[in-house]
């Protein structure tokens, strides 16, 4: 899968951009060590590598823009994602852009750096453990009174929107990206 | 039964038990949250506390490499200071002779001080069976014992008990008045200690590190137990996992330096006891005898392998501490003496995978192990080897083989894959009414068991985006 992957990615140029900090993190890091013994896909994953970029981070890091002027009204919270956070190392870049965006009020939850619990197939295979831990992430996130909750990580969102909806509260999940747009919660 | 065969009950009915134990969940909650800001406190203290790490690990790295040379150094130095050394290859020869060795030397009773490696080997009940009385001297351990336990934590072993639980303990099997005071408690324990030393014929510990150059043993302690177990009995004997050493006094230092301030957020413990040799002439305190007992028990496989990188680990305890799954499940979810994130890789690095399989698993890789670790141990890397290992072994459910194999086999071939998404979407649509999914079959529901699931958009990202460049 990685080889059909890099094969594909092989016939562009220029900056491969993902949407979420995992997927970044295993075109970035992974992909350079499970390809280490290839001669043929260990160079391509390397090659590829260097030029792969998280959203926030293309944005600010490549393109030099912190402030894309977009709109929101509203008591924003962002979670941090794993691999982004501590595989990418990418952090400030989000929390910037976000701090620039016009009505927006930026509120920080009880440990922030915390695992949403979702963990790929982790969350199917240790369901239980994983429950606990979004349960949890969800109360912190709860208790900051936010309208909406952002982030750089699809899956992450995705999960904890799936747990918010039993939880039958207010708060919205959008993808950075949405937010920046100014679309509507 | 050693510490690393896994208890009869299997690992998803051990953490159903843990998650539904809310007096468990909420000690864990506050123990966790208060190590861990206390070994950040005591880290932002320390200063250039980065570059300590990094010298740390160096002195690992580089020990672990020469481990032959420094290993039959600190034989030498041991001997030469007058105490025995005995290499045992596993859990069997080490218990093996300290039991013959208590039994040559007549001993009643054995007093220990905290030590993770005999709960690892199961040396108190090998001296048990051998007729030996066996008492605790760690408060922690003191608890565990009585109440007939495993330690749940390598550095705090009754962190899953309350004070109030304790209390009933000693009430039940020490008659004591049923109290939850923490001081209460620890004095009655400490009164029963008192004999308990002075009747002691032999004292085991572990060692926190062995000093190649000295033969010095450095034990680190906070209770002061170790210095009793250490000098009263007429026999201290030395039980250490071979990697635990280091080159010299001047490595042991830096190596202090990060223990207490990333076990417990202290900056040394109370005790840090560094000993060399038994009693010398004209000492007034001290062994008679000091016999060192060097366990291998897998280390050496480890070491030749993979995850020799494991062997780094300091037994700080700070990866189980940051660990949101042990957070949540505690250590005797885990089944083995080491629970936890090195757990989850040093139980099946010595015991085997086979029977190790899941803990490689529990563990959603957020990373916060490896930033913890004082000596930067890659722990994701470790456990995602580990699963490999696994999985070639063929330990994983039919479903998931299958499932993966399907789903890298449709990847590889762009317009099944499309197809297989547009199914997957007008199914997910047609199931939930265009709304999320409350329910899936096996396996997915253990998603659905307490998250909905997302109807499959009704565009593919190919197909929008072909249609916005028009």
């Amino acid at each position: 899968m990685a080889r059909h992957t890099l094969d594909l990615l092989d016939g562009s140029e220029g900056a491969v951009v993902l949407p979420s900090g995992s997927c970044a993190d295993m075109l970035v890091h992974h992909y350079p060590r499970l390809m280490a013994d290839d001669p043929v896909y260990g160079p391509k994953a390397t090659a590829l590598s260097k030029r792969v970029y998280e959203f926030s981070q293309y944005v600010v890091d490549v393109l030099g823009v912190k402030d894309v002027g977009a709109r929101h009204d509203g008591r924003v919270v962002y979670h941090p994602s794993c691999h982004l956070l501590r595989g990418l190392g990418v952090d400030s870049q989000a929390r910037n852009l976000l701090a620039n965006v016009e009505g927006v009020e930026v509120v920080e939850p009880e440990e922030a750096k915390t695992c949403c619990g979702f963990g790929g197939l982790f969350a199917v295979k240790m369901g239980d453990i994983s429950s606990a831990m979004l349960q949890r992430k969800l109360d912190n996130l709860l208790a900051t009174e936010a309208d909406v909750l952002t982030g750089c990580d699809m899956s992450c969102l995705l999960h904890m929107s799936g747990g918010l909806r039993r939880r039958d509260k207010a708060l919205r999940v959008m993808h950075l990206a949405e937010l920046l747009r100014g679309d509507a919660p | 039964m050693s510490g690393l065969r896994p208890s009869g009950r299997p690992f998803n009915v051990r953490v159903h038990d843990a998650l539904n134990d809310d007096q468990l969940r909420a000690a864990l909650t506050t123990v966790t949250a208060r190590f861990t800001a206390a070994r950040l406190n005591a880290l932002v203290a320390l200063p250039d506390s980065d570059a300590v790490r990094d010298h740390a690990r160096r002195i690992r790295a580089h020990t672990l490499r020469k481990l032959d040379v420094y290993l039959s150094q600190f034989v030498e130095s041991v001997e030469a200071a007058g105490g025995h050394v005995f290499w045992a290859r596993d859990a069997q020869e080490a218990n093996a002779y300290v039991t013959d060795l208590a039994r040559e030397r007549g001993v009643r009773l054995v007093v220990k001080s905290k030590s993770m490696l005999t709960e690892e080997i199961g040396l108190n009940r090998a001296l048990e069976a051998a007729g030996v009385e066996v008492a605790e001297s760690d408060l922690a351990e003191y608890i565990i014992q009585l109440a007939g336990e495993r330690p749940s934590h390598i550095v705090v072993p009754a962190v899953h008990k309350t004070a109030k639980q304790v209390g009933e303990l000693f009430h039940e099997k020490l008659g004591t008045r049923p109290t939850d005071d923490p001081a209460a408690l620890n004095a009655t324990a400490r009164s029963n200690l008192r004999e308990t030393f002075l009747r002691a014929d032999m004292g085991i510990t572990g060692v926190n590190f062995g000093v190649a150059e000295s033969g010095t043993i450095c034990l680190v302690t906070n209770e002061g137990n170790g210095r009793l177990v250490t000098s009263v009995p007429r026999l201290h004997v030395a039980m250490m996992g071979i990697e635990r050493l280091v080159p010299g006094l001047q490595d042991l230092a830096v190596m202090l330096q990060l223990l207490a301030r990333n076990a417990t957020g202290q900056k040394a413990t109370v005790y840090t006891s560094l000993l060399t040799g038994p009693r010398r002439p004209g000492e007034p305190d001290g062994p008679e005898e000091l016999h060192v007992v060097l366990v291998d028990n897998g280390r050496t496989r480890t070491l030749a392998g993979e995850l020799a990188e494991i062997l780094y680990c300091i037994r700080c305890g700070a990866c189980l501490n940051g660990c949101p799954v042990y957070r949540e499940i505690g250590g005797h979810a885990y089944g083995s003496t080491y629970p936890g994130p090195v757990g989850a890789v040093v139980t099946p690095a010595l015991g085997g995978v086979g029977a190790w399989a899941e803990l490689p698993h529990a563990s959603s890789l957020c990373g916060v192990c490896r930033e913890v670790c004082p000596v930067r141990i890659d722990l994701p890397s470790l456990l995602l080897k580990l699963r490999d290992e696994g999985t070639r072994a063929g330990h994983r459910p039919l479903w998931l083989a299958v499932g993966l194999k399907l789903y890298a086999w449709a990847v590889c071939r762009p317009a099944l894959f499309r197809l297989g998404g547009r199914l997957a979407s007008a199914l997910t649509r047609l199931v939930g009414r265009g709304d999320w999914l409350r329910r899936l079959p096996p396996p997915l529901s253990a998603w659905t068991a307490s998250r909905d699931f997302p109807p499959l958009a009704k565009q593919d990202f190919v197909a929008a985006w072909r249609e916005k460049q028009k």
